[in-house]
């Protein structure tokens, strides 16, 4: 894939890292051109963190043959400064912000600068941030509080921080890695962030972006650099490939295709549906109505605000609702609290895995046993069996949640609401942030679930996954369901466009 | 990392603990004081209201909200206990002379009562610590009204003071109805859907919420169970003092939350648990003990057991950190 003619930004050869026993990077060569975007892709444990951390100059190599900036070789260890030197900067995946603070503190912190007398100068500083959001486009205040913005556009504003940390006046050439940014944003703000990066690649910097959603990187990514059980697999230019290729590369063998449950058309024959809403109201949902049966995989999608999420989480009773009618096989149920909606068998899948949904200091066992009596007793060979059962990749039942890769953490929290064998399932964002291998097979899990009988219910901003999952997707505007598209391939483009 | 470093870890205060008593037991200046019956005797005593209080706080604790007034809620069940059976001349009833085990279970209630004002302030949305703090302030307050300022120890029946100095060898009565307590907080916190729940709250509330745990409901009874057990503290602070003392709480209930502070690090390290409470608290008591009988000055004590949570703390992290860095 060599023979441009570009000049080399960073160039790495023969990088090994090991941690005890295991080779987290196996003499791993790569080549980043200035000017372009890489997309670095691999699955959890592919070995990707562990290589922006020894290019950050955060973690040392086990062993390095050579690693050169603009075509100078560096001699002595890499440490952070150095890497800092040369204009490596990173975006880490939640990356700090304080969000009651103005623009201006959270671009400029620690150092806000010093005007007269010593002091701090508030004009200037807003002035000196406002020349940073114009160098990437972006035309907010920096004297407002920074949480009232967009998540795209505060990322966005702290890649302009990145850009210009050291006063260089933004012209310094960077060698920009991005982790993930776009993970919790949806859809359209994601488009808009990628769009806006695609603009900085023209000011000669090298952008090296990490990312699980694959339509992202065929949108955004020159080439795409590929690594699997720390090895590098080659880089390769994104138009000489496809997703299904691509996919085949980060597994090492291909995707199995989705098989179709049976009940894939809605049931219109009169039989009770397992769910029934109507009337659904909380703060963003106006007025919801929807039906699901038994078998069936319905996909609930919008924008954010526009009350698809909130949807889940009303008909769980988290919370507090408004107003509407919630039906289960035909009976009115009242659920006020995540409690009721138990004992009726719902069960939810959040939308925040860290902040909702795990108890990290405990065992894998405890946290799959929790939905249970609640009581940790003798729970280890059923933690073992529904390891098997799940696919839970993990050093065994009693290792700490915390420890293990997002994906098995996410099987771990779908799996305690299959064990009660719920009569609906509501899934908000089922695969947000999760490796292709990770999420296939969660979309198996999640068919089995309804090949059972279990009626689900997938919030989601994917198109992707609305396509790979649901019999038929309801888009939600402002509080109220505007579409019904039918599942099946190339769903996603009208859901696309519906959304929008 | 290798099984002896979690080993250390865990038990590491445990070894100090059993080095400590050796060496008292050993020393030429304490060898014939440290291990006898009535320097036990006094140890497990002092002992006995500490255990009662952490066991008291611990249940909010663990839901990750503090109570810093078990201390002053004891007091205040204790000066009404000692005001309901002796013979002095108390505000609002008087001279009642009333049997001591009504006027326990009426202390307990009270102690209850007073919990639920810290579950009603909290659930309200009251900081924990402003809440149970400013609980305890004005119980001082009442308490010095209550008591105009003396002991009530005139006219304590026989029953209730022979409590404070029943022993069985080196136990005393009251530390066993501590370890009685203690046991039972433990049970309830590992052994019952209650406690891990309680547990599931002071890990992450969101997520408690999402697996149908009544979270409010929860925190507002586990601090009204908090508050009867500072009144089962009331009883044997009581029976030990031989009537009710209007001492400040907070006093009582600092040394307490020290050793469960001191305690979280070990048994179950980076955890509050009832082993490590009390592991925490018999190694501040025997170390206080050894060195009072040293004829080491009162004033050496606190500034032990301050200096011994600040290390053990500063300790239990940097073995936190050594367990962390190599995955």
């Amino acid at each position: 894939m060599t023979g441009r003619d570009g000049q080399a930004a960073l160039e790495i050869t023969g990088m090994t890292r090991r941690y005890g026993g295991t080779v987290a990077l196996d003499a791993v060569s790569a080549r980043f051109e200035t000017g372009r975007i890489y997309g670095l892709v691999g699955l959890n444990g592919s070995g990707k963190s562990t290589m922006i951390k020894i290019v950050a100059g955060i973690e040392q190599p086990s062993d390095l043959e050579g690693l050169s900036f603009y075509g100078q070789p560096i001699t002595g260890p890499l440490d952070a400064a150095t890497a800092h030197a040369w204009g490596v900067r990173v975006l880490h995946q939640r990356p700090a912000q304080f969000p009651d603070l103005t623009v201006t503190e959270n671009l400029l912190l620690p150092d806000v600068g010093r005007g007269r007398l010593g002091a701090f100068g508030w004009g200037g500083a807003h002035g000196r941030v406002r020349e940073m959001l114009a160098s990437v486009n972006l035309d907010i205040d920096p004297r407002r509080r920074f949480g009232r913005f967009s998540p795209a556009q505060r990322t966005m504003a702290l890649i302009s921080k990145l850009l210009h940390d050291d006063g260089a006046g933004g012209d310094a050439r960077r060698i920009l890695i991005l982790d993930e940014p776009t993970a919790t944003l949806p859809e359209a703000e994601a488009l808009w962030l990628l769009d806006q990066l695609k603009a900085q690649k023209a000011k000669g910097h090298t952008i090296i972006y990490v990312s699980h959603r694959l339509d992202e990187l065929f949108y955004i990514a020159d080439d795409l650099t590929i690594l699997r059980n720390g090895r590098m697999i080659g880089t390769t230019a994104t138009a000489a490939t496809n997703e299904r290729d691509l996919v085949t590369l980060l597994l090492g063998h291909e995707l199995e295709a989705a098989p179709r449950s049976a009940g894939a058309q809605a049931r219109t024959d009169g039989s009770v549906p397992r769910i029934e809403v109507s009337g659904l109201a909380g703060r963003d949902a106006k007025s919801v109505a929807f039906k699901v049966w038994p078998g069936e995989i319905v996909g609930l999608t919008g924008i954010i605000g526009s009350g698809f999420l909130e949807t889940a989480e009303l008909i769980f009773g988290s919370r507090p609702r408004k107003g509407g009618e919630i039906r289960i096989d035909g009976q009115t149920v009242d659920l006020r609290h995540p409690n009721d909606a138990m004992l009726a068998g719902l069960g939810l899948v959040p939308s925040d895995r860290t902040e909702m949904a795990v108890f990290p200091n405990w065992s894998l066992a405890e946290n799959l046993t929790v939905t249970q009596a609640c009581v940790k007793t003798n729970s280890i060979p059923d933690a073992q069996r529904a390891m098997e059962t799940y696919g839970v990749k993990a050093p065994g039942p009693r290792a700490k949640l915390w420890t293990l890769s997002g994906g098995n953490q996410q099987k771990v929290i779908l799996a305690r609401w299959m064990e009660r064998n719920p009569r609906v399932l509501l899934l908000c964002e089922p695969t947000a942030g999760v490796d292709p291998g990770a999420r296939d097979d969660l979309h198996r899990l999640i068919r089995a679930a309804a090949s059972r009988g279990c009626a689900v219910i997938v919030a989601s901003t994917d198109a992707d996954e609305l396509e790979a999952l649901a019999h038929r997707t309801l888009v939600i505007n402002r509080g109220r369901v505007s579409a019904e598209i039918p599942g099946g391939p190339g769903s996603k483009t009208q859901i696309r466009e519906k959304i929008i | 990392m290798p099984r002896w470093f979690l080993f250390l870890e865990r038990f590491g205060l445990v070894a100090i603990t059993a080095l400590v008593i050796v060496i008292f037991a050993l020393h030429p200046g304490t060898s014939d004081t440290f291990m006898t019956v009535a320097n036990w005797r006094s140890i497990l005593g002092t002992m006995s209201i500490q255990l009662l209080l952490a066991a008291a706080f611990t249940l909010p604790l663990i839901t990750g909200k503090i109570d810093v007034s078990s201390g002053s809620i004891a007091v205040m069940s204790s000066v009404i206990l000692a005001g309901l059976i002796g013979s002095v001349d108390v505000p609002l009833t008087g001279v009642v002379g009333l049997n001591w085990m009504v006027a326990a279970v009426v202390a307990i209630a009270v102690g209850g009562g007073l919990g639920a004002v810290n579950g009603v302030l909290v659930r309200a949305g009251a900081d924990p610590l402003i809440a149970t703090l400013s609980l305890s302030i004005v119980l001082g307050g009442l308490v010095s009204g209550y008591a105009q300022g003396r002991a009530i120890v005139a006219g304590m029946p026989a029953g209730l003071t022979d409590l404070g100095r029943l022993s069985f060898g080196p136990f005393p009565m009251l530390f066993l109805v501590a370890a009685v307590a203690c046991i039972g907080v433990w049970f309830l916190l590992e052994r019952t859907s209650f406690g891990r729940r309680l547990h599931a709250i002071g890990v992450n509330p969101t997520a408690a919420h999402l697996i149908g745990v009544r979270v409010d409901r929860t925190v507002f009874t586990a601090f009204v169970l908090g508050g009867v057990i500072a009144g089962i503290a009331a009883v044997v602070l009581t029976a030990r003092q031989g009537g009710g003392v209007p001492v400040n709480g907070l006093n009582l209930v600092l040394p307490a939350l020290a050793g469960t502070y001191l305690g979280a690090t070990t048994i179950r390290p980076g955890e509050f648990n009832v082993p490590g409470t009390f592991v925490g608290l018999l190694f501040v008591s025997v170390t206080v003990s050894g060195l009072t009988l040293l004829g080491v000055e009162a004033w050496v004590q606190p500034v032990f057991t301050g200096g011994a949570l600040v290390a053990a703390v500063l300790v239990a992290h940097w073995f936190q950190k050594l367990a962390t860095k190599d995955t």
